[in-house]
C-alpha cells in the first residue's frame, strides 16, 4: 500500500469517520480506522452499531489496506508540516507517514481482522435533499431520550407515507415531529434510527445535493456521495404520535419566537441548573399580554410580552428547558402556541406552516 | 416448689405459632403446603378482610380418616416423617408437625375432610387449639380448612397486622410464588367479593403459570435456561432486560420443589446479569433447582423459607454460569462480546508461530513513535490467551460496573466473590503478580481513613475517570463518577424540604400502564399521599395494574417505570422516609 494525498482532505475524512470509532471498546481493533486503498482511499470507522466510510482521491501507487489507531492517526496527520502526505505500508503492517522533512513509523493492525460493516441488502431506497434532511434532524433529534434503559425512545422514528417524510422524536415528556413533502418516488415505510447516528449524519450533510437512504430490515445506509453512514436500526414499535397530538385546544396565542426564547432564557437565570424544583410560569391576565415569571430561593424574575391570544386565560408551569430547546430550532419569526389548561398538552407550531410541531406537557403544581 | 416446669401443650403451640404464623399469608402457605402434600391438583383459597376474618383453603387431595383428622391438630403428629433419618430424604413440603396445631391454637378453626370413596366426611372444630366439636358431616372429597378470627387470642400479634388490603397482598404474593413452584397444580385465589385475584391453569406448563402470576409481556419475553450437570440441576426462565424491574420481587427460587429465599442465589443472579442488565434493574426469574437432598438443609427455619447448601460454591457457580450462558444465547444482547470471540480465534493461531515472534522482535527496532503503546500491543500479541480469554472479558465488565456499585447483596457475602465466580475456570494468571491483599479483594472500606483528605496532594486525573491523590505517603484513588454521585446525594439530603410546594411533577406524554402485584398495589395505596408529595401521580387501573401519569421533575431524565418500581420497593419494604414526616 502506497499513496500520496492532501493533508486537508485526509484530516476531513479522519474527522468524519472518527465519530464512529469507539473510544472505549473492549476490542482493541475497534479503536482503529480502516484504511483501504484501491483507485481511491477509503477510511472506515465502525463501533459495531454505527459505521462511517469516507472516500477521498489520492495519487495511488500501490493498493492495500491496514488498520491504524484512530486518535494517533488523527493527531499525527493534523500536525504534519506540509500539505502533501505520503503513506507507505510494508508486509509487516509497518506504516510510514511522511510529510516534508517529518517522518513517522507506526505499527498497524491487519485489515482482515477489522469487522465488516454490514451490507444493506434488499434495500428500499429514498432520495431526499441533503439540506431538508439536515433541517429535519436538527428539529427533532434534541427531543429523543438519552436514557439507555428505554432503547426505542433513543431513536427517531422515520416515517414515509404518501410522499411525505416525517421524523418523530419522543422522550416520554415531549414530542417533536417534522414533516416534509418529498418530490419523486418515496416508498411507504417506517423505521427507528438511533438519534446519535442521525446527529452524525446531520454533521456530514451539506446544503446542496441529495442523500440516498437505503433501508433493510436491520440496517439503514445514508449515502452522501463521498461519505457513507451505516447504522443498526432499533427494533420495536414506536409510539403513534398522531394519537398524542391533541385535536382541540382551549387557548391559542401568537408570539415572537425570539422574544419568547430570550424571555425563557432570562427567567431560567434564577433557577440553578441543578435544582429542578422550580419551574417557569406562563400566565395571562388579558388577551394581549403574556407574563413569564420564575420564583426560586435565589430570587424572582418577571417580564411581559405582547401576544395575540384567543380562548381561555391560563396559568401554567413548564420546565424551561423543554421550551428553550424547541424555540431554538424554529427559524420562523412567529410561533403559534396552543394550550389545554394547566394539565393538558401544549403545542408549538411555526405560524406560517405546520411542517413542525412540538408538544410538551406542563409541570403539575 | 420447683420453679422449672414443663409447659402445657396449649402454651407450647402458642409459642410455636409465633414462629410459624406471622400473618395470614403464613397460614395460607402452611395450608397450601398440606394440600400439596395430600396430592391435590386444584387448590382454592378464599379470604375475607385480608384473611384476618377468614381464610378458607379447599383442595381435592387425598383427605383424611377420622382418626387422622383428630390427630392432625395435635402437635408433632405428622404423616410425613417418622424418624430423624427421614429428614435427609424429605420430599414433602411439611414435616415438623407444627403447622396445623399452631394455626389452630390462635384461631377458630374448622376442618372438613373426606377420603376419596369414603361415604361420609368428618368435621372437627376447634377454638384456640381446643377441640370443641367432632362429628361426621357432608363434605366434598379432599380437605377444606377454614380459619376464622386469626390471632383473636393473641392481641400482641393482632396489633401488628397491617391493613386488610396489605395482608391480602401478602397472601396473593405467597400464592403466586407457590403457583410458580407447582405449575402442575391449579391455584385460585378469591377475594371477599368472589372476584378471582389469581388463577393458574395447572397444565404443568411453567410459562402458563408465569403468564398468570406475572404478566403476558414478561412471559413472552422469557429466556429458558437449563443445566443438566449434576449435582446442581437447574431449569427455568429468566426475563430479557426489557422486562426488568427495579426490584427483585419477581425472582422465585425453587429448591427441590420448595419455594425459598436464599442470599447466595440472589447474589449469583445479581452477578450473572452484570453487563446485560442496566444497573439496579433486576430480571423476573423462576428457577427450579434440583440438588441431592443430602446436600441441603431445609430445617433451618420453622417457615422453611430459608435453607442451607452444603456446597455453596458449586451452587453459586452452576447458577452463575447457567444464567450467563442463557443470556449470551439470546442474539442481539451481547453484541460486543460476539465479535471478540471471532477475533480471538483469528488472532490465536497467527501469533503462536515462531516466525511471527521473530518478525515482531525486528519490529521493535523500527518503531520510533509511541513505543509504550506498541509494547503494549506486542504483549497482547504474545499473550493472546490473557488478553482475549472470555474470563477476562467478563471481568472487565464487572470492574466497570463495580465502580458504580453501591450496596448490593454481594457486599454482605463473607468470601470474596471472585472465588465463587471463577470456580470452574482458572484464574487469570496476571492476578498472581498482584499483592495478596489486592488479588483477594479484601480491602474493606472500614480500613480506609480519609479524614486527612483535605490536605492530600492532587496528583492528577487518570483516564478522565479516577482522581489520584497523595495522602500521608499513600496513593488514594477516587472514582470521580461515584464521588460526584455522592456529592449530589448529600446535596439532596441536606436540602430543606420545601414546605410551600411539593416537588413539581412532570406529566407524561402518554400515561404508562404498569402491571403490579396485589401486595405492591396495597403498599403504594397505603403511601399514596407521600408518593404524590414526591411528585408522582398514579391511579389504579383494574385489579392488577396502575397508570403512572406524572413523575418528579428531577435533575436528569427519569425512567418512569424504573423510578416507580423503586418507590414500590420502598413501600413494600417499608423503608420509606419522607421529608415531611
Amino acid at each position: 500500500m502506497r499513496f500520496e494525498c492532501s493533508r486537508t482532505n485526509l484530516v476531513e475524512a479522519i474527522n468524519t469517520v472518527q465519530k464512529a470509532v469507539s473510544s472505549r471498546s473492549t476490542i482493541p481493533i475497534l479503536d482503529g480506522i480502516l484504511l483501504e486503498v484501491t483507485d481511491r482511499i477509503k477510511l472506515t470507522g465502525y463501533d459495531l452499531e454505527t459505521g462511517i466510510e469516507s472516500k477521498l482521491d489520492a495519487e495511488i501507487y500501490k493498493a492495500g489496506s491496514v488498520v491504524i489507531k484512530s486518535r494517533l492517526l488523527g493527531d499525527i496527520v493534523r500536525r504534519l508540516p506540509e500539505e502533501a502526505v505520503h503513506f507507505d505500508k510494508d508486509e509487516n503492517n509497518i506504516i510510514t507517514i511522511e510529510s516534508g522533512s517529518s517522518s513517522f513509523q507506526l505499527r498497524g493492525l491487519p485489515a482482515e481482522d477489522y469487522p465488516k460493516i454490514p451490507i444493506v441488502e434488499d434495500a428500499r431506497q429514498m432520495i431526499v435533499p441533503q439540506k431538508t434532511l439536515k433541517e429535519m434532524i436538527m428539529q427533532t433529534s434534541f427531543a429523543a431520550s438519552i436514557d439507555e434503559s428505554r432503547p426505542i425512545l433513543n431513536g427517531i422514528n422515520i416515517i414515509s407515507e404518501q410522499g411525505t417524510l416525517s421524523l418523530v422524536a419522543i422522550d416520554g415528556f415531549r414530542l417533536a415531529v417534522r414533516k416534509e413533502m418529498i418530490a419523486g418516488d418515496l416508498p411507504d415505510s417506517q423505521f427507528i434510527v438511533p438519534a446519535r447516528t442521525l446527529n452524525e449524519v446531520a454533521r456530514v450533510l451539506e446544503d446542496e445535493g441529495d442523500v440516498n437512504i437505503f433501508t433493510s430490515h436491520n440496517h439503514i445506509l445514508f449515502d452522501m456521495g463521498s461519505v457513507l453512514v451505516v447504522s443498526r436500526l432499533i427494533q420495536g414499535e414506536f409510539m403513534n404520535y398522531n394519537s398524542i397530538l391533541p385535536r382541540n385546544h382551549e387557548t391559542s396565542m401568537t408570539i415572537s419566537t425570539r422574544n419568547l426564547l430570550s424571555a425563557f432564557e432570562r427567567a431560567s437565570l434564577v433557577i440553578r441548573a441543578e435544582d429542578r424544583r422550580f419551574s417557569v410560569t406562563l400566565q395571562t391576565n388579558s388577551d394581549d399580554i403574556l407574563s413569564i415569571s420564575a420564583k426560586t430561593d435565589i430570587g424572582t424574575s418577571h417580564e411581559e410580552l405582547n401576544i395575540a391570544m384567543s380562548g381561555k386565560l391560563f396559568d401554567i408551569d413548564f420546565n424551561p428547558k423543554y421550551f428553550i430547546e424547541a424555540l431554538k430550532v424554529i427559524p420562523d419569526e412567529e410561533v403559534l402556541i396552543t394550550f389545554n389548561g394547566s394539565l393538558g398538552p401544549c403545542v408549538i407550531n411555526p405560524v406560517e406552516e405546520d411542517a413542525f410541531s412540538y408538544l410538551v406537557l406542563p409541570l403539575r403544581r | 416448689m420447683a420453679l422449672i416446669k414443663k409447659l402445657d401443650p396449649v402454651t407450647i403451640n402458642h409459642i410455636a405459632a409465633g414462629e410459624v404464623v406471622e400473618r395470614p399469608a403464613s397460614v395460607v402457605k402452611e395450608l397450601i403446603d398440606n394440600s400439596l402434600d395430600a396430592g391435590a391438583t386444584q387448590i382454592l383459597v378464599s379470604i375475607r378482610n385480608g384473611g384476618i376474618s377468614e381464610i378458607e383453603v379447599s383442595d381435592n387431595g387425598g383427605g383424611m380418616t377420622e382418626e387422622d383428622a383428630r390427630h392432625c391438630l395435635l402437635s408433632h403428629f405428622t404423616s410425613k416423617i417418622t424418624t430423624i433419618d427421614d429428614l435427609e430424604t424429605i420430599t414433602t413440603m411439611g414435616f415438623r408437625g407444627e403447622a396445623l396445631p399452631s394455626i389452630a391454637s390462635i384461631s377458630r378453626l374448622r376442618l372438613r375432610t373426606r377420603e376419596p370413596g369414603a361415604e361420609l366426611g368428618y368435621e372437627i372444630k376447634s377454638e384456640g387449639g381446643k377441640i370443641i366439636a367432632a362429628n361426621p358431616c357432608a363434605c366434598p372429597e379432599g380437605t377444606v380448612v377454614t380459619v376464622n378470627d386469626l390471632f383473636y387470642n393473641t392481641p400482641a400479634r393482632y396489633k401488628f397486622l397491617k391493613k386488610d388490603s396489605l395482608e391480602a397482598g401478602y397472601i396473593a404474593d405467597i400464592m403466586g410464588k407457590l403457583a410458580l413452584t407447582r405449575p402442575d397444580v391449579s391455584f385460585r385465589l378469591l377475594n371477599e367479593a368472589g372476584k378471582s385475584i389469581l388463577y393458574t391453569p395447572g397444565n404443568n406448563d411453567l410459562l402458563s403459570a408465569i403468564y398468570a402470576v406475572f404478566d403476558r409481556k414478561t412471559a413472552e419475553g422469557m429466556i429458558p435456561f437449563e443445566n443438566n450437570q449434576p449435582p446442581v440441576l437447574l431449569s427455568g426462565y429468566i426475563s430479557t432486560p426489557e422486562n426488568a424491574r427495579g426490584n427483585r420481587a419477581r425472582q422465585v427460587f425453587i429448591v427441590n420443589g420448595r419455594n425459598i429465599n436464599s442470599r447466595i442465589l440472589s447474589v449469583a443472579i445479581d452477578e450473572s446479569i452484570r453487563g446485560w442488565f442496566v444497573k439496579s434493574r433486576f430480571p423476573a426469574l423462576v428457577m427450579q433447582i434440583n440438588i441431592p437432598q443430602e446436600l441441603v438443609d431445609i430445617n433451618v427455619h420453622p417457615q422453611k423459607s430459608e435453607l442451607r447448601f452444603w456446597q455453596e460454591k458449586e451452587v453459586f457457580s452452576a447458577v452463575y454460569h447457567t444464567i450467563q450462558n442463557a443470556l449470551a444465547s439470546v442474539s442481539g444482547i451481547p453484541s460486543v462480546l460476539e465479535p471478540n470471540k471471532d477475533q480471538m480465534q483469528s488472532v490465536l493461531p497467527a501469533s503462536v508461530g515462531s516466525e511471527r515472534k521473530s518478525s515482531t522482535s525486528t519490529d521493535i527496532s523500527t518503531i520510533v513513535v509511541d513505543s509504550v503503546d506498541e509494547k503494549e500491543q506486542q504483549r497482547h500479541e504474545k499473550l493472546p490467551d490473557k488478553s482475549f480469554s472470555s474470563t477476562k472479558t467478563q471481568s472487565i465488565l464487572f470492574n466497570d460496573e463495580a465502580k458504580d456499585k453501591q450496596i448490593s447483596y454481594s457486599d454482605m457475602l463473607p468470601d470474596p466473590l471472585d472465588e465463587y465466580i471463577a470456580m470452574p475456570l482458572t484464574r487469570p494468571e496476571t492476578q498472581t503478580d498482584l499483592p495478596e491483599q489486592v488479588s483477594s479483594g479484601q480491602i474493606s472500606l472500614e480500613h480506609l481513613d480519609i479524614t486527612g483528605i483535605q490536605n492530600a496532594r492532587i496528583i492528577g486525573v487518570y483516564a478522565n475517570t479516577y482522581i489520584l491523590l497523595e495522602m500521608e505517603g499513600e496513593l488514594v484513588i477516587i472514582d470521580q463518577h461515584a464521588a460526584h454521585e455522592r456529592i449530589l446525594f448529600e446535596e439532596l439530603l441536606s436540602k430543606e424540604p420545601n414546605q410551600e410546594r411539593k416537588m413539581p411533577s412532570q406529566l407524561l406524554l402518554k400515561p404508562l400502564k404498569m402491571k403490579i402485584t396485589q401486595l405492591e398495589l396495597a403498599a403504594v395505596t397505603e403511601y399514596r399521599e407521600q408518593i404524590v408529595q414526591l411528585g408522582f401521580d398514579f391511579e389504579d387501573f383494574g385489579v392488577d395494574s396502575i397508570v403512572i401519569r406524572a413523575v418528579p421533575e428531577v435533575r436528569s431524565e427519569l425512567n418512569p417505570e424504573l423510578a416507580f418500581s423503586a418507590v414500590i420497593e420502598a413501600c413494600v419494604n417499608e423503608n420509606i422516609k419522607f421529608a415531611n414526616e
